[in-house]
């Protein structure tokens, strides 16, 4: 007999994302911000007036960008060796789909998320919040659907 | 057990990665990045001490208060070793102009002004503050004097039947106002504080240009100079343009490269959409109808420029 996936709860795959954030921010984003600093401008929002007016566009696109594909990496590698994050792990829920997880289908689903607020992400998560499959919209494209960890 | 082992792993090589990147990234921004930054700060439009702030989130010309903060704001970055004023202005306020001219003054840093097309009056006040005055052979620039000017419609409204009553409490509470012709005696008053401005212009003038007053009291006719002419008379040092600036504050700060850092105030969403589309229209508007009779109606509107 087949068994049912229980789908993971919205709370639950919010704190995992939180926790992986927080790791993201400590593994990755921590050197960058020491790197602004070495140039004497910090990366708050307290600051984002001397960001923006000392020309520094070219360096703040750089930065993000390599962000970017480093936590593109962390959840797209985790995802597809694991089928977890770490914040996935902790709260015990996974990534699944019909068949094995694929390398373009891990990439496809975690595509919205590297940058924090982006409109890739809103979109993803409005989407979330009003179709009743509880299903992110990149989670749609790429056939896959967050489910809890069976015991 | 070897879910962790790749977990480890893979958390090391992108932190190794992370920061071989920011690594990469410091070494090749070192151009912008080195002590070689020279802050580029332009004044551009009419000196006032707010901008012009009768659009709605806009603030256009040169604002004293944006200035004197970026001027100060390039004496606190330790990667700026100098700036570069790049003057295109015909002018302002008085006190405007003069806050700009203290902050220039009591920079810490080599300041080398630009005067491009236009560097008067007001404008020419805060260049004089600076170290060194380069200026285009053809530039507009001198023109020391202070202006005080309003319509006065006293003939037009007794043309039209119309009278001004205004009741005031002190002898000249109503000076100035453009529905009644000055008396004389109102005219020596105003003119003498239009002369202790111009007193005090021409003596911070001379003071910061290492002229005697009387020498600068010759040239302060309110005439423009062209910058052939006034690096003969001594108002500007150096004839040329950006270029000239740039080997000048070389020189001043010791650097053999520099790289230009634009020091301006960026324009926020609403602004750049009030730019965009309200501009014009706007002060079609608002020039037929506030511009004339609004103004007109004010007796404060007598505020002296440079």
């Amino acid at each position: 007999m087949k068994k049912t996936k229980k789908i993971a709860s919205k709370t639950r795959r919010f704190f995992a994302y939180l926790i992986d954030i927080l790791i993201i921010d400590l593994i990755i984003v921590y050197p960058f911000k020491n790197l602004l600093k070495s140039f004497n401008l910090d990366f708050n929002f307290n600051n984002l007036d001397q960001l923006t007016q000392i020309s520094n566009y070219g360096l703040l696109i750089t930065i993000g960008l390599s962000i970017g594909i480093l936590s593109l990496l962390y959840w797209t590698l985790m995802e597809y060796k694991l089928k977890q994050t770490i914040g996935k792990m902790i709260f015990n829920i996974k990534v699944s789909s019909e068949g094995n997880l694929e390398f373009w289908q891990a990439l496809v689903r975690n595509i919205s998320k590297p940058i924090n607020i982006n409109i890739l992400l809103l979109v993803d998560i409005l989407y979330m919040l009003i179709n009743k499959t509880h299903l992110r919209l990149f989670d749609k494209l790429a056939k896959t659907e967050v489910v809890e960890v069976e015991k | 057990m070897k879910k962790w082992k790749f977990v480890i792993v893979l958390l090391i090589i992108l932190w190794l990665a992370a920061i071989i990147t920011s690594n990469y990234i410091k070494e090749n921004n070192k151009p912008s990045f080195q002590d070689n930054n020279i802050a580029l700060i332009p004044i551009s439009g009419e000196i006032t001490s707010f901008g012009d702030s009768s659009l709605p989130f806009s603030a256009s010309g040169a604002s004293s208060e944006i200035l004197v903060d970026l001027i100060k704001k390039a004496n606190d970055d330790g990667s700026i070793k100098g700036i570069i004023l790049e003057i295109n202005s015909p002018g302002g306020t008085v006190v405007a102009s003069k806050e700009i001219a203290d902050a220039v003054k009591q920079s810490k840093k080599p300041v080398v002004a630009w005067i491009r097309e236009l560097g008067a009056s007001g404008a020419y006040w805060v260049a004089s503050s600076s170290n060194w005055i380069i200026s285009d052979p053809m530039s507009i620039t001198g023109s020391i004097g202070v202006i005080g000017s309003y319509l006065e419609f006293e003939k037009l409204m007794q043309k039209y039947g119309i009278t001004y009553e205004q009741l005031t409490t002190g002898k000249y509470k109503d000076t100035g106002s453009p529905f009644r012709a000055l008396t004389n005696e109102e005219r020596n008053l105003l003119q003498g504080k239009l002369n202790i401005i111009h007193d005090y212009f021409v003596t911070d003038v001379a003071k910061n240009r290492n002229l005697t007053k009387e020498q600068v009291d010759q040239l302060a006719t309110g005439i423009f100079y062209l910058g052939v002419e006034a690096k003969d008379l001594g108002l500007v040092d150096g004839l040329g343009g950006k270029k000239e600036a740039e080997e000048k504050i070389k020189e001043l700060t010791g650097l053999k490269t520099i790289n230009l850092v634009s020091y301006q105030r960026k324009k926020s969403f609403f602004e750049s959409l009030a730019g965009l589309s309200a501009y014009n229209s706007y002060f079609i508007g608002k020039g037929i109808g506030e511009g004339i009779i609004a103004k007109a109606s004010d007796s404060k509107n007598l505020i002296p420029t440079v």
